[in-house]
This record gives C-alpha cells, sequence and structure tokens, in this order.
C-alpha cells in the first residue's frame, strides 16, 4: 500500500467510525438528537460514595421534609419535572415499587425542579404518587447533587451515605434491585 | 423592525450564495470579471448582517415581544444591558451572531490577504462562503430569530438567570467567535490545495489567523473557567464537562497548528502534517458546535431541545470529508523540501509537542464519546469523569509543559548536546532548587512537587532565553538593559510574543496545580454569630439581608474574615432565587490574593438566618485569572505585523548551534520562533 492509502485509511476509518456513532446515537434519542436537560438514557453513574448533604424541602401538601428525618433508611432520591416525558414515563413505576417496600425502612422523596407547583401537584394526582414530593423553588438541592439534568436518581444508604446515582428512568427491576443491595449492605 | 432584520437575513443568504457560486464559476471558466464581483459580495455581507443584528438588537430594546425569539429570551424586568447576552442566549440568536462575525473576519481575512495567496484568494472565497451560507441558510429557513407569535404577549419569559454575570458578555462570544474562526485558516489552506499552490504560500495567512482563533478561544475558555468558579459556587473551575471538551479540542489543535506552522514559514517542512492539523481543528470544531446544538450527550451548556442537531450533524460530516478529501486529491503535491535532520532539533520538539497536544486532544474526545461507545457495546450509558481526565491527560500535560521549558532552548536543524547541556544548566538548576524547597516545606504530593518542578524550569529557560540575548545586545550596541531587551524583543515579535503566552501558560499551571492538590474544603451550617476555622482564617458570619426584587429575592450574607484576630476583609457573598424560573445562583465573595483564595458560597439559606456555608481555600488560583490577559498580550506581540520588505525565510548560513544563541548577530534579529 502506498503512503497515501495508508494516511487515507488512517483518517478514513476512525472518521467514519466517529460520524457512524454519533449519528447512531442521534437516532436512538427519538424526536430529534436533542434532549438537552432531560435525561433520556439509563444508566448506572460512578460515583465516590459521600455523605449526603442535608437539606430542606417543602413538600406539596405543606409539610416539610428534612434529609436527616429519614436517618436509618435508605433514601431514593429522584429529582424530576413534571414537562419532562422520561420523568412521566417510569412515574407509575416509582409509585408502583414504593408501595411494594411498604413497611420496609425504604422512603422516596421526589425533588421537582425547574417546575411550577400547581403542575406538580397535577403530576402527582395524575400518577398517583404516594410517596413525598415537594417543588426545590431555589434549585438549591439540584445544585448541592450537582443534577445535570432530569430524571436523576440518588440512592442514599441508611448511613446517610450517597452510594449510587442513576442517570435516566430506572426499570421497576433495577430498582429493586439497588434497592434491596442497600438493604442488604447494612441490615439493622 | 423585526420585518427589515428578516428581509436583511435573506438578503445576506443570497449574497453568499452568488459570491460562492460566483468564486466558483468565474474561476472555472476563467471569468476575473466574475471572481471580482463575488469578492465584493463578501464586503457587503458584513454590513447587511449588521442590519440584520441591530434590528433584533432594537427588538430587544424596545420590548417586541411579538417577536417569538425576543419573547423567549427577555422580559420587562430585564435590565437593558442584557440585551447583549440575550441576543446570544438561543440558538436563533446565536446563529445570527456567528453569520455576523464569519462573514466580518471572512471580508477582513479577504481584504488583508498577502500577495502570495491572491491567485488561489476565489478557492479560498468559495470555501469561506460555503460555511457561511450553511449558517445563513440554517438561520433563515430552521431558526429565524425574526419569527414572529401569532399574539403578543403582555410580557416575556426573561432570561436564563445564570447568563447575568459579567464573564457571559464576553465566554460565549468569545468562544463561538474563536471556533468559526477556524474556518478561515482552514479555507486558507483549501484554497491554496485546489489551486495547486501547494508550496507555502498560505502559511503566513493560516498562521495569523489560527492564532486569531486560538486567543479567542484561549480568552473564551478562561472567562467560562472563571464564570463557573465565580457564580456556580461549586468552587472549581474545570469539570470535563462534555460541552466545555468540545471548545478544549480544537484549541488544542490549533495550539499544535499555530507551533507546526512556523517550522513551514521557517524550514518548509511539515507540509501535509499543518494542513491535517488544521483540518483536524476545523472538524472539532464542528463537533463542538454540534455537541452543543442538539449533540447526544447531556450537557450543562446545551442549548435546549432543538432539532438542528441532524444539520450539524450533516455539515460535521461535510466539512470533514471535503477538507481530507482534497488533501488526497492533493497529496502528490504536497512532499516537503526537508526532513528533519535530527530528532535533537527545534523541529522535533515542535512534533513532539503536536503529537501531545493531539494526544490529549484524543484523550478527551475518547471521554466524550464513550458514553455513547458504552451504550452501545452495553446497553449502559456509563458517564467519564474527571479521574479518567485526570489520570490520563495529568502526566500529557506534565510532558507537554516539560516540553514548553525544553523546546525553545533547542536551535533548528540539529542541537549539539554540549550547546544543550550548557543550556540546560541554569533551568534545571532553577527547578532542582525548586523542588529541594518544596520539600524541605513539606510538599509531599508527588504529582505536584513534579508539576512545580517544571514550572520552574519553563519560567527559568524563558528568563534565561530573555537575557542572554539582551546581555549580548548590550554589550554589542552599549544599550541599557531595558533597552536593549525591548528593542531585541520588538524586532522578534513571534518568538518572544510566544515567550510571553508560555509564561501565562506557567501561571495557569500554578493556579491548576495550587486547586487541585492543595485545597481545602468545609461546609457548615453558621446561625448569625457564630464562627467557623479554616486554614489560618477564622470567619465570623454576622447575618443575611433578604431584599425582594420583582423577579427574584437576594439573599446578601455578610462574613468577616479573620486571621490571628486581625479583621482582613468583610466578605459579602450573596444567593438568588428566581422564583419564575424556578432557578437559583450563586454569587461566592472571593478574597483573592496572589497566594491563595478565601472562598465562601452559601448554599442554602434557612430560616433565621442560618445558613449553609461552602467555604474553600484555593491556593495559587489567582494566577489562573491574571494569565489570561497575559495570553493576550503575548498573542498581539507576535501577531503584531512584521515588516514585509524583509523576506521571510533566509539561507541558513551560520552553524546551526548558533542560531539562537547570538539574537544580536543582524541575521538572528529576525529569527521567528
Amino acid at each position: 500500500m502506498s503512503q497515501r492509502t495508508l494516511i487515507l485509511l488512517a483518517v478514513a476509518l476512525p472518521v467514519a467510525a466517529l460520524l457512524g456513532l454519533l449519528a447512531w446515537a442521534s437516532v436512538q434519542q427519538k424526536g430529534g438528537p436533542a434532549g438537552a436537560g432531560i435525561n433520556r438514557k439509563f444508566g448506572g453513574v460512578r460515583i465516590q460514595p459521600g455523605p449526603a448533604r442535608d437539606f430542606s424541602l417543602t413538600l406539596l401538601d405543606g409539610r416539610t421534609l428534612t434529609l436527616t428525618e429519614l436517618q436509618g433508611k435508605v433514601v431514593l432520591l429522584d429529582f424530576w419535572a413534571s414537562w419532562c416525558p422520561p420523568c412521566r414515563e417510569e412515574a407509575a413505576t416509582l409509585a408502583e415499587v414504593y408501595g411494594e417496600y411498604a413497611g420496609q425502612p425504604v422512603e422516596f422523596v421526589g425533588v421537582d425542579i425547574w417546575d411550577r407547583q400547581e403542575d406538580a401537584l397535577a403530576f402527582v394526582e395524575q400518577y398517583g404518587v404516594t410517596y413525598p414530593s415537594g417543588v426545590d423553588v431555589k434549585g438549591s438541592i439540584a445544585i448541592d447533587y450537582g443534577v445535570k439534568g432530569i430524571p436523576e436518581k440518588f440512592f442514599i444508604d441508611r448511613d446517610g451515605v450517597v452510594r449510587r446515582k442513576f442517570v435516566g428512568p430506572m426499570s421497576a427491576d433495577n430498582l429493586r434491585a439497588v434497592l434491596g443491595e442497600l438493604l442488604n449492605a447494612s441490615p439493622r | 423592525m423585526a420585518e427589515m432584520g428578516a428581509i436583511a437575513l435573506w438578503i445576506s443568504l443570497a449574497l453568499s450564495s452568488y459570491a460562492l457560486l460566483g468564486s466558483v464559476l468565474g474561476q472555472v471558466r476563467h471569468s476575473p470579471p466574475l471572481v471580482e464581483s463575488a469578492r465584493r459580495a463578501t464586503f457587503l455581507l458584513p454590513l447587511v448582517l449588521l442590519v440584520a443584528t441591530l434590528s433584533l438588537v432594537g427588538a430587544f430594546i424596545s420590548r417586541d415581544f411579538s417577536v417569538a425569539y425576543v419573547a423567549r429570551h427577555s422580559s420587562l424586568a430585564m435590565p437593558k444591558i442584557y440585551t447583549w447576552v440575550a441576543f446570544y442566549a438561543g440558538n436563533e440568536g446565536s446563529l445570527l451572531f456567528i453569520a455576523m462575525v464569519l462573514a466580518a473576519m471572512a471580508a477582513l481575512a479577504l481584504w488583508l490577504a498577502p500577495a502570495k495567496v491572491r491567485d488561489t484568494l476565489p478557492w479560498t472565497t468559495a470555501a469561506l462562503m460555503l460555511v457561511l451560507t450553511f449558517f445563513l441558510a440554517v438561520t433563515a429557513v430552521m431558526a429565524n430569530p425574526f419569527a414572529q407569535l401569532p399574539l403578543v404577549p403582555p410580557d416575556g419569559d426573561g432570561i436564563n438567570p445564570l447568563l447575568t454575570h459579567v464573564g457571559m458578555f464576553f465566554h460565549p462570544p468569545a468562544l463561538m467567535t474563536g471556533l468559526v474562526a477556524i474556518a478561515i485558516p482552514t479555507s486558507f489552506a483549501i484554497g491554496s490545495m485546489i489551486g495547486g499552490k501547494t508550496r507555502d504560500e498560505w502559511a503566513d495567512a493560516g498562521r495569523v489567523w489560527g492564532l486569531v482563533a486560538w486567543v479567542l478561544l484561549a480568552c473564551g475558555l478562561l472567562l467560562g473557567s472563571w464564570w463557573a468558579y465565580t457564580i456556580l459556587g461549586w468552587g472549581g473551575f474545570w469539570f470535563w464537562d462534555p460541552v466545555e471538551n468540545a471548545a478544549l479540542m480544537p484549541w488544542l489543535a490549533l495550539t499544535a497548528f499555530i507551533h507546526s506552522i512556523m517550522v513551514q514559514k521557517r524550514r518548509s517542512m511539515f507540509r501535509m502534517w499543518n494542513i491535517v492539523l488544521i483540518n483536524v481543528a476545523f472538524g472539532l470544531a464542528l463537533y463542538g458546535m454540534f455537541m452543543n446544538r442538539g449533540g447526544p450527550v447531556p450537557s450543562v451548556h446545551s442549548f435546549g431541545a432543538s432539532t438542528l442537531g441532524w444539520v450539524f450533524l450533516l455539515f460535521l460530516g461535510v466539512g470533514v470529508v471535503v477538507p481530507f478529501g482534497i488533501f488526497f486529491w492533493r497529496f502528490p503535491l504536497l512532499k516537503s523540501d526537508r526532513n528533519l535532520d535530527s530528532m535533537l532539533s527545534r523541529e522535533a520538539s515542535f512534533l513532539m509537542n503536536n503529537l501531545l497536544l493531539l494526544s490529549i486532544a484524543f484523550v478527551t474526545l475518547w471521554g466524550t464519546v464513550y458514553p455513547l461507545i458504552s451504550r452501545l457495546f452495553k446497553g449502559q450509558e456509563i458517564t467519564v469523569a474527571r479521574p479518567y481526565y485526570d489520570q490520563v491527560n495529568g502526566p500529557l500535560m506534565l510532558a507537554l509543559v516539560f516540553l514548553m521549558g525544553v523546546g525553545p532552548l533547542l536551535p533548528w536543524r540539529r542541537a549539539s548536546l554540549r550547546g544543550l547541556r550548557e543550556r540546560l544548566l541554569l533551568p534545571v538548576a532553577a527547578s532542582v532548587t525548586v523542588l529541594a524547597l518544596l520539600a524541605v516545606l513539606g510538599v509531599r504530593e508527588g504529582y505536584a512537587l513534579l508539576g512545580f518542578g517544571l514550572c520552574a524550569l519553563v519560567a527559568a529557560s524563558i528568563l534565561q532565553e530573555c537575557w542572554r540575548p539582551t546581555r549580548v545586545r548590550r554589550r554589542a550596541t552599549g544599550e541599557g538593559y531595558a533597552t536593549a531587551f525591548l528593542r531585541l524583543a520588538w524586532s522578534n515579535r513571534p518568538r518572544y510574543g510566544g515567550y510571553l503566552v508560555h509564561l501565562a501558560v506557567v501561571m495557569m499551571a500554578l493556579g491548576v496545580l495550587g486547586g487541585s492538590f492543595f485545597h481545602l474544603q468545609r461546609d457548615v451550617l453558621l446561625a448569625p454569630g457564630q464562627s467557623t476555622e479554616l486554614g489560618n482564617y477564622r470567619l465570623l458570619y454576622l447575618s443575611t439581608e433578604e431584599v425582594q426584587y420583582s423577579d427574584r429575592t437576594e439573599y446578601v450574607s455578610t462574613v468577616e474574615v479573620y486571621r490571628n484576630d486581625r479583621l482582613l476583609e468583610t466578605l459579602h457573598p450573596w444567593r438568588v432565587s428566581y422564583p419564575a424560573a424556578g432557578m437559583a445562583s450563586t454569587r461566592a465573595a472571593i478574597r483573592s490574593t496572589p497566594v491563595e483564595d478565601l472562598y465562601v458560597v452559601p448554599s442554602e439559606n434557612q430560616a433565621g438566618g442560618t445558613v449553609v456555608m461552602r467555604i474553600l481555600i484555593n491556593p495559587l488560583v489567582w494566577w489562573m485569572w491574571v494569565a489570561g490577559p497575559v495570553v493576550v498580550m503575548g498573542t498581539l506581540v507576535a501577531l503584531w505585523p512584521q515588516r514585509q520588505a524583509v523576506p521571510s525565510r533566509q539561507p541558513l548560513s551560520v552553524p546551526p548551534a548558533a542560531a539562537s544563541i547570538n539574537p544580536a548577530r543582524p541575521r538572528d534579529v529576525r529569527e521567528a520562533g
């Protein structure tokens, strides 16, 4: 092969692969390759476990919830918004799995960001969400947890340590697996 | 008002299409009048686009909410000064902005083009107009900023509060301008290849516009870091976010290019390599734009949902395939005159620098597409985070700093080991001294020690390179030290401008090392009157004042900073919440000194004036921000036009080892590099 052919191949193959990958990824994001602010794909994100930042959240029913109240329980912190399609997609799943863990030391907390109170109430009613949810009006919880898009979930173990982070909607099986893992990790 | 803008936008699209077709047809059919008329059209374009730009600005100022874009990005409450920011806050306006600056720079580049490239200028014009036509067509057809709303809303949605920061006045425009400016050197390269003038005709114009794009991107990146540091309240300045990376990668490729183009200018080597580099830089810039406007990787920077992704992906494909296609077509013409004389030479050190820079760019590219690759092969999206970049890019960057210290000491063509040893003596001694001093002071971080040692090496080698020729010149001419140095530097601006930029890079390295390895952090809950300690500081939290505005509530805290019970400063970090936008932003209060920054940011305001504060001590970060102006100054010095009367390349008649030791000699005074 001549020098020219070699260089041609060395440039063309990676470029073609990259363009192909980008096109494929764009096709995957149905409805146009967009989706800024909305996480569409499931995925565990590797994080360094660390103590969860405390916060207080005014719930939709007017009560105030602080994270410290939930010490001793496995907490699923779910960042969502009523206008976000993937959040809607998984809302029923979350509500269902939450029901399964009734009576166990597990709590779900929905943190609604970039949203309006009345839309949040309508959403919660529509999907039968029974776990505590509230609007993070100041956006401070989202900033503290470094939320980049929604839905995004943080799993906090019974000692108040953030163990897992998931981006995008989760299936019921996945939820059960992670919750089970955290429950078994620190049984009391 | 808006109608005028819309009309101007369509006219400019027609003009740029005309200039594109006119240049190509005129060149193919050998019709000079057609070529000339196309050239004139390119000069008219910035004026027409200025009309479009001004009419959008006018719509913002007059609060014309019948224009959808104005309604979406401003409101009655928005101070008028933010019009500048609102202008490019969304896809539509930012595309118009890009078209405007590209048209202006293209006209300037074509007007100032040196005589050497005149023959191939029509092809360059065609390439530039192809890029401009793309942006204008997308703006006019798919993202028209002048689109009207059927009903005029009483008020607009307002501006994204995160953008209301002085950094936002410069960071996005500098980056957008820098990215699109890469089209100019690329077009000169393409023009010279199509026109068959593949010796070094385009090297001067390519270097100048490469430097312009480079300095704009550098400013954009630094300002972005500064913005993140002061407003996002995370206490860091670089996050390896996909879009940050997207702007960093073309900058890295450009950094390689502005070095290796010097080799082509002086030694007629690296002809193919330079074209590859500028094509890569252009491709990476298009990749960055694609990521920014609907790319498949979520990022805090994205412009929000848009269907433009496909168009930009297509453009990315065209923008990579066409320049490389032309390159392979002209491959046989691009042979260099010479080969490397020795691996121990200035040329070889530039080549090494290029390879390191491209490696960093590649590592970064791999990190940004890795989530997609993992999704493809494992079905699970794994985001690559900071540790990957730090571990892989960290050593590469240190190697680059090392090269920055040694490279300038090497003469062109071939270095003698003895000469090199002599010139390395002082820098190495300085480096060892700094290492020993730090070790005695108790610094045990291996990486940091290495980093600081290398910084000392570079600084010492630059000072030596300023000092030695100055002394020689002083002896020869009898001028004072200052005069001798200034005249010397002025007579060889590319080289000394480069040194200034290298010094700025050392300053940035200090900031990165200090901030990464030696920062202290504490999050505390403070009630009024309580105090906390961090490092040598004691912070006394006094109170928080709550101020209500029509669109936001500001919480301004007062914190007194003491060291050894002496009041140093009173800080006012604040936090704003925008209920309408459901957003909050913070503004850290920073007590900044060359030694360290004390960084205080409230992350939460609770009832009763209690506040959660994040306190950081970031050593040496001050130097990062000071480096910015130094980079600009150095680049300006390097760019300042040299008189053209003297031929730019000269035969090497003196022994190469002496080539850059005695710049007082007539031939060396003009040496660039």
